[in-house]
């Protein structure tokens, strides 16, 4: 008897432990059952990270150069995109490649890029001018027609790391009756100006406006990591 | 009460005091339910998976600081490794079956006779071997699908496609491992090239027509040279003697005071026969480092089996064998066996039969008895002692090593029989049969191993005594 009085006292307490495990687990999926609240993405070396809206769409450099290249196999795709980093996407329901930076497009797009910096171009990325003109010469277009280039606001920043960035927000028309975009864009160096980290974010002026609330979130997330 | 009084009988109401009767632990099958797991058996698995879980949510987490939540980090990890919950959700239910097998015997019974049991009783249809081969078929295709599993995450491409651009990957990493592989053997090689160097030498191989001398060079020693004939001739065709119930002896030992001929009996015999000879020098086996005599044994051994694969057949000469050692007591040195105080199965005096109707141990005792006037004189004053054997002569493992070649484990040999049917699943081929004849000359027989006398080593132990008067007068 006392033998089987130690064995119902011993019975039950595994059985609360599993049943706490069971508890704990079921709480641990139930947490799980949402999806995440943004897409996240960084570059390969994992200094830079920035996160997207979750309806976004991600196309990775592959198929944006194939895009832009469409006779390219995937191999040469491939080759050509080597030693770079380029995500394209589209805040669209209906995403196309073929929408990333388009007047028509009614979502914001943009693409985020990370690429060594050649010997010829440290000197001039080592400036501000050379990080506003890093995607559109936007220098040279205003000097060419003042009315169609017009930069709503210019941010020089100091990051952690020694980066030097600069956030720029600009109106750019291809003709003074054509459509106008907005595009937000952040680039930027390391100290030792041997890579340039790009974001690039835009569309129609309209849609900018409508969305700048999700834009100004990308773009805040946008952090260069020091290593 | 006292002392001297009878035993008390115990009642039966005293059996509550009494302390239990100890009992023996139960066979499993003997078993009503199963044995309880302790905490940490039960919970060691399902505790590595989520340890396993919560460093991928914390590796997640930390490569997006500071922008992603624990949260967000914990969903896309989950996204990414549902199969570690999987795990751990099967571990769990394992666990809980487990469980319910420790206290109910129908649950027990259930799973062990009917599910498991079943099971068992199918595959004990099988054959041995077909069950092995099925198993290891199995084995094989769960590490290639883990393997393609590892790979589909490192690649990023879909599971089932992973695991062949692994080639690819092997390809190109050729040069990589060419060069890790360079390295390595300039590590092991060195020690490699002293060892094969060292383990070279004390070993002449003489082909047929290489020695002149025939058995009419051996005077005087017709008795001993017909049967050492015989024991030639049974090696020439050795099937035709099998095939009718005959034994094929496979060693001879020549025995004899010096210069009576066993070495050129030897040499006639690598004259006359039609098989590779392949002498052993005495002092073959004399090495400075361990273990170079067993690889000495090893090469010569090797070559004695391509040798008699080759030639269909080999003999093999070990001169002075006494040099081998001995694993008895002082059974190397032979400084006091030939005095004549030394008694020893080999003795043809005082007793007509050598000692060997005596026990080991009385045969030890009279050897060291023997010894012991020797040692005191040598040193006065100070306890005779005896050197223990295999100093300086075959020791360190060569005349085990030998002793296992001589009459060893018959097992499968070559990289592709082994290996490669193995692999395959096919059972490896066994050895064929070597034919060896190993003739040993000595002086000092007693020196010998009694491991190595024993039958199937060696067969026919012959006395070469001094040769006949026409012997001598013909040979001087």
């Amino acid at each position: 008897m006392a033998r089987m009085a130690l064995v119902r006292t011993h019975r039950f307490g595994p059985l609360g432990a599993r049943l706490v495990m069971v508890a704990l687990a079921s709480g641990l999926l139930a947490a799980a059952c949402g999806s995440a609240s943004a897409i996240y993405l960084k570059d390969p070396s994992g200094k830079l990270v920035f996160k997207l809206p979750p309806s976004w769409t991600v196309f990775d450099q592959t198929q944006v150069y194939r895009d832009q290249h469409p006779d390219a196999t995937f191999q040469a795709a491939q080759a050509a995109t080597a030693g770079q980093w380029l995500v394209g996407f589209d805040g669209s329901t209906a995403p196309s490649i073929g929408d990333l930076l388009s007047p028509t497009a009614t979502k914001p797009t943009g693409f985020s890029k990370v690429r060594p910096v050649t010997s010829t171009e440290q000197a001039t990325l080592s400036t501000t001018a050379g990080l506003r003109n890093a995607v559109f010469s936007l220098d040279q277009e205003q000097q060419k027609s003042p009315d169609l280039v017009r930069i709503q606001e210019s941010h020089l920043l100091r990051l952690p790391g020694g980066y030097r960035a600069l956030r720029i927000t600009f109106s750019i028309g291809a003709s003074a009756s054509g459509p106008v975009m907005t595009f937000s864009q952040v680039a930027a160096v390391d100290s030792g100006v041997q890579h340039l980290y790009l974001l690039l974010i835009g569309c129609a002026d309209d849609c900018y406006r409508e969305n700048r609330t999700s834009i100004n979130q990308v773009l805040d997330s946008w952090t260069l990591k020091e290593f | 009460m006292s002392s001297n009084g009878p035993t008390p009988i115990r009642q039966e109401g005293d059996e509550s005091s009494a302390p239990p009767a100890p009992q023996g632990r139960p066979r499993d099958k003997d078993r009503a339910t199963r044995k309880p797991l302790s905490l940490w058996d039960r919970s060691k698995i399902l505790l590595f998976l989520l340890i396993a879980f919560a460093l991928l949510v914390w590796s997640n987490w930390s490569q997006y600081q500071p922008i992603q939540s624990l949260s967000d980090a914990f969903r896309l990890t989950l996204r990414s490794f549902w199969w570690v919950i999987l795990l751990a959700a099967l571990a769990l239910g394992r666990q809980i079956h487990y469980g319910i097998s420790e206290r109910r015997a129908g649950c027990h019974r259930f799973w062990t006779q009917r599910i498991f049991g079943g099971f068992e009783r199918r595959t004990a249809r099988l054959d041995a071997w077909n069950r092995h081969r099925v198993s290891r078929a199995l084995k094989w295709l769960f590490a290639l699908f883990l393997l393609d599993l590892i790979l589909a995450q490192a690649y990023h491409t879909p599971v089932g496609s992973a695991i062949f651009r692994l080639p690819v990957a092997i390809f190109k990493a050729l040069p990589l491992i060419a060069q890790i592989v360079f390295i390595l053997s300039i590590a092991v090689g060195q020690f490699a090239a002293i060892f094969w160097f060292l383990s070279r030498g004390g070993v002449q191989t003489y082909m047929p027509d290489d020695i002149d001398t025939r058995y009419e060079d051996v005077k005087g020693q017709d008795q001993v040279l017909k049967r050492v004939k015989e024991n030639v001739i049974y090696l020439e065709n050795p099937e035709a003697i099998e095939a009718k119930g005959g034994y094929v002896p496979g060693g001879i030992l020549l025995w004899g005071p010096p210069g009576t001929g066993k070495t050129l009996m030897a040499q006639a015999v690598a004259g006359e026969t039609g098989r590779p000879f392949v002498s052993v020098e005495p002092a073959a086996f004399t090495n400075m480092f361990f273990g170079v005599g067993v690889l000495k044994v090893k090469a010569l051994y090797r070559k004695l089996r391509r040798l008699s694969l080759r030639h269909n057949g080999v003999i093999v000469f070990f001169d002075e064998a006494d040099s081998l050692g001995n694993r008895g007591s002082g059974g190397q040195g032979g400084w006091t066996f030939r005095s004549p105080m030394t008694l020893t199965p080999w003795s043809p005096d005082p007793t007509c039969n050598g000692l060997s109707f005596l026990s080991r141990d009385t045969i030890t005792y009279l050897f060291h008895q023997s010894l012991d006037g020797a040692v005191a004189k040598a040193a006065p004053g100070k306890d005779p002692q005896v050197m223990a054997g295999m100093m300086g002569g075959a020791g360190m493992g060569t005349l085990q090593s030998l002793l296992s070649e001589m009459d060893g484990l018959k097992k499968p040999r070559g990289f592709f029989n082994r290996i490669v049917r193995r692999a395959l699943g096919l059972r490896p081929k066994p050895p064929p049969k070597y034919r060896i004849l190993h003739i040993f000359a000595t002086n000092m027989p007693e020196a010998l191993e009694e491991a190595m006398l024993r039958r199937g080593r060696i067969d026919r132990i012959y006395q070469v005594g001094y040769p006949s008067r026409e012997g001598r007068r013909a040979t001087f």
